[in-house]
C-alpha cells in the first residue's frame, strides 16, 4: 500500500518561516551535517561523531540513539529520510564490527539524494579528540581555511573527487562577500600518502603575532581532533548525476554587460563604437567671432546695433 | 470499557531522545542564544561578547563572556554581594544595586583591558541617554549585547539597571530608553528624572519615609536591617554617590584566598553514601537476622 504523506501546512509565522528556510533557493544555505550511530558503536567512534559535529555546528545535527537497520553501501534510502526530516545535505554515519571496525561513512547529498559516499576506517590508536587538547579553540560557526597536500589528490580521479568532497564537507558558510582577518581562527590540513593511501586530518588554530610591521606573523597551535584515516569503501556518483549537479540556475549567471570590461589592475574600461563622420559637418565650440559675415570694420558693426534699438 | 493505547510505552521510551541539558533544566532560551552567539554570515569580527545579568533572590550576577565550541568563557564578572566592599551594605537586589553592580563590571572589564583611561563613561550621572563613542586615535570601545535569559523585559526591570549601570560605566551596549524606569507608553516620553530616582534608590527611601509615618510597626518589620544598621532613608543618595565613586576609584576583584591544607571541612548537609564492604556486611547481617527469625519461628 501507498503511504500518503500529510502534507504539512504552518500554522504559524515561526514555522511558515522554517519551511522556508528549508526550500530550493538561489542561493543555497550552508550543507548541515546528521550525525549518525549505527547497530554497534564503541566509544573512541561516538567521541569522533561528536568531535564532527562540534567541528560543523551550528550546521550540524546529532541523532542521540542507535539505528539498527542502516547499512550505507546496501540502501541509503532511511538516511535520505533522515536528512530531508532534519534538513541536512551531508551525514556522517559511525559503527564498528567485526569485519570491519572502527568505521566511519561519510557522504554528501543532492536533492536528498546520496552524492557521494566514502566509508573509512580510523586508526584509534592516533586519534586524538578535542577534549584531549587542552587549549582554547575557536568560535562556533566560523569558516575554516583548507589545505590539501598531497599528489593523489591532484592526479588520480577518485582522490581528485575526495578533495572536492572533503572541501564541501567543512566549508561551512557558501554565500560570504568579505571576511574579516581575525575571522579565519582554523586551519584544517589534509594529507594524503601516497604510498600507504593514509588520510591524516589535522586541525590548528592560527595566532596572529606582532611581527614589526603591518602583516602579523602567524603561528598554528594544534587543537582539534587528531585523526588518521584509511579509505575502505567509496560510491560515488555516476557522472551524469554528477553533471547534472553543476548546473546552476540561469539567476545565478553574471550578466555579461557588452563592451565594459575590466583590465588586469582593475580598471574598469568601456568602448564606444562611433558610426562613419562627415568631418566637414563636425560640430565644434561655437566662437561667435569667427562666424562669416560677422567679420567687418568695427564701426560698421555698431551701427547695426544702434539701428536695431532705435 | 474502551480500550486505550499505551502512548508511553516501551517503545516510546526507547526512541525518545530528551533536550539538551540546560534546557530540561529550563535555564536557557536556545533561540535566543543562538542569535547572540553566532555572528552575521558576513561579519567575522571575533570575539562576540555578551553581558549576562541574571537577578536571583539574594543576589544579582554580572558577567561578560564569549562562546567558543568547547563552551564558554567568562572575561570578568562581578556579583551584588561584592557591594558591601564599596559601601552598600544592604538592599543589596535592588535597583540602585543592581546599577552599581553593571558600573563595577564595566569599570573592571575595561581595567582589564586598559581602556579604563579612554572610556569613563559619565560620573554625572541623569539617568538620560548616554552613548560611549569611539574616541579617535584610540582603541574602540568595548563592544557587548544584553544577554537576559529567561527574565521578563519589562518596563522598570533591574536587568536594564545594571545595563544602565554598565553603558555609564563605559561599554558600548546598544540599547534604547524604552525599558528603563521612568518611560511612558501613552506619551511615549522617558522622563530622565525617574530614571535617576531609581538609580539611587530614592524610590525606596520615599517608601521607607512614607511607611515610617503611616504604620511603624510595619517599618519596622519591613526595613528591620535598615533600623539595626542605623541607614536612615535621607542618606541614600550620599550612600550610592559614595559607593559609585569608589567603585571608579577601585574597581579590582579581591584576589582569590588560597585554602589552607589544615582548614575545617565544611559541614554536610546530605547523607554520605555507604562504601562497598559496609553495604556488603549490612546484607550480610541482614540475611543472618531473618534467618534467625525464620528458625525462631519454626521452633
Amino acid at each position: 500500500m501507498v503511504k500518503l504523506q500529510r502534507v504539512q501546512r504552518p500554522k504559524t509565522q515561526r514555522g511558515k518561516r522554517a519551511l522556508k528556510e528549508r526550500e530550493p533557493k538561489l542561493l543555497e544555505n550552508a550543507r548541515s551535517l546528521l550525525c549518525i550511530r549505527g547497530n554497534k558503536t564503541n566509544n573512541v567512534m561516538k567521541v569522533l561523531l561528536k568531535n564532527l559535529h562540534l567541528l560543523k555546528s551550528p550546521h550540524s545535527k546529532m541523532y542521540q540513539r542507535k539505528n539498527l537497520d542502516i547499512l550505507p553501501f546496501d540502501s541509503t534510502s532511511k538516511l535520505e529520510w533522515y536528512c530531508q526530516k532534519s534538513d541536512c545535505s551531508l551525514f556522517a554515519f559511525v559503527t564498528t564490527n567485526k569485519k570491519r571496525p572502527n568505521n566511519l561513512v561519510l557522504a554528501r547529498l543532492h536533492n536528498h539524494i546520496t552524492l557521494d559516499m566514502f566509508e573509512f576506517e580510523l586508526n584509534s590508536k592516533t586519534f586524538r579528540s578535542l577534549d584531549d587538547f587542552k587549549c582554547e579553540k575557536f568560535a562556533t560557526g566560523n569558516k575554516p581555511c583548507l589545505l590539501f597536500h598531497g599528489e593523489l589528490f591532484d592526479n588520480e580521479p577518485d582522490y581528485k573527487r575526495l578533495k572536492c568532497f572533503l572541501t564541501d564537507f567543512f566549508r561551512g558558510e557558501i554565500n560570504m562577500k568579505e571576511i574579516d582577518l581575525n575571522g579565519l581562527e582554523h586551519v584544517m590540513t589534509f594529507t594524503i600518502d601516497s604510498q600507504t593511501k593514509l588520510l591524516s586530518i589535522r586541525v590548528y588554530h592560527v595566532e596572529l603575532k606582532k611581527s614589526g610591521h603591518r602583516i602579523p606573523r602567524i603561528e598554528l597551535n594544534e587543537i582539534g581532533p587528531h585523526i588518521d584515516l584509511t579509505v575502505r569503501r567509496t560510491k560515488l556518483a555516476s557522472d551524469d548525476f554528477y553533471k547534472k549537479t553543476l548546473k546552476q540556475p540561469d539567476a545565478i549567471k553574471q550578466k555579461k554587460v557588452k563592451n565594459v570590461t575590466t583590465n588586469e589592475l582593475g580598471t574598469k574600461m568601456g568602448r564606444i563604437h562611433m558610426e562613419k563622420q562627415d568631418y566637414n559637418q563636425l560640430q565644434t565650440r561655437k566662437m561667435k567671432g569667427l562666424k562669416r559675415g560677422l567679420i567687418t570694420e568695427n564701426g560698421q558693426q555698431s551701427e547695426e546695433k544702434r539701428k536695431k534699438i532705435d | 470499557m474502551a480500550f486505550v493505547k499505551v502512548v508511553k510505552n516501551k517503545a516510546y521510551f526507547k526512541r525518545y531522545q530528551v533536550k539538551s541539558k540546560r534546557r530540561r533544566q529550563g535555564k536557557t532560551d536556545f533561540y535566543a542564544r543562538h542569535a547572540l552567539i553566532h555572528q552575521d554570515k558576513n561579519k567575522y569580527n571575533t570575539p562576540k561578547y555578551r553581558l549576562i545579568v541574571r537577578v536571583t533572590n539574594k543576589d544579582i550576577i554580572c558577567q561578560i563572556a564569549y562562546a567558543r565550541i568547547e563552551g564558554d568563557y567568562i572575561v570578568s564578572t562581578a556579583y551584588a554581594h561584592e557591594l558591601p566592599r564599596y559601601g552598600v551594605k544592604l538592599g543589596l537586589t535592588n535597583y540602585a544595586a543592581a546599577y552599581c553592580t553593571g558600573l563595577l563590571l564595566a569599570r573592571r572589564t575595561l581595567q582589564k583591558h586598559k581602556l579604563d583611561s579612554i572610556y569613563k563613561g559619565t560620573t554625572d550621572i541623569t539617568g538620560g541617554e548616554h552613548e560611549n563613542e569611539p574616541v579617535e586615535g584610540q582603541k574602540r570601545p568595548f563592544r557587548c549585547y544584553l544577554d537576559i535569559g529567561l527574565a521578563r523585559t519589562t518596563t522598570g526591570a533591574k536587568i536594564f539597571g545594571a545595563l544602565k549601570g554598565a553603558v555609564d560605566g563605559g561599554l558600548d551596549i546598544p540599547h534604547s530608553t524604552r525599558r528603563f524606569p521612568g518611560y511612558s507608553r501613552e506619551g511615549k516620553k522617558f522622563n530622565a528624572d525617574v530614571h535617576r530616582q531609581h538609580i539611587f534608590g530614592l524610590h525606596v527611601s520615599k517608601y521607607m519615609t512614607s511607611l515610617k509615618e503611616e504604620n511603624p510597626d510595619l517599618y519596622s518589620k519591613q526595613f528591620s536591617r535598615f533600623v539595626k544598621a542605623g541607614i536612615e532613608p535621607s542618606s541614600f543618595e550620599a550612600l550610592y554617590k559614595a559607593a559609585h565613586s569608589a567603585i571608579r576609584a577601585d574597581p579590582s576583584p579581591t584576589p582569590k584566598k588560597e585554602k589552607k591544607a589544615d582548614a575545617p571541612k565544611p559541614k554536610r548537609w546530605t547523607k554520605a553514601g555507604l562504601a562497598r564492604s559496609s553495604r556488603r556486611n549490612r546484607v550480610q547481617q541482614r540475611k543472618t537476622a531473618f534467618l534467625k527469625t525464620i528458625q525462631g519461628g519454626d521452633e
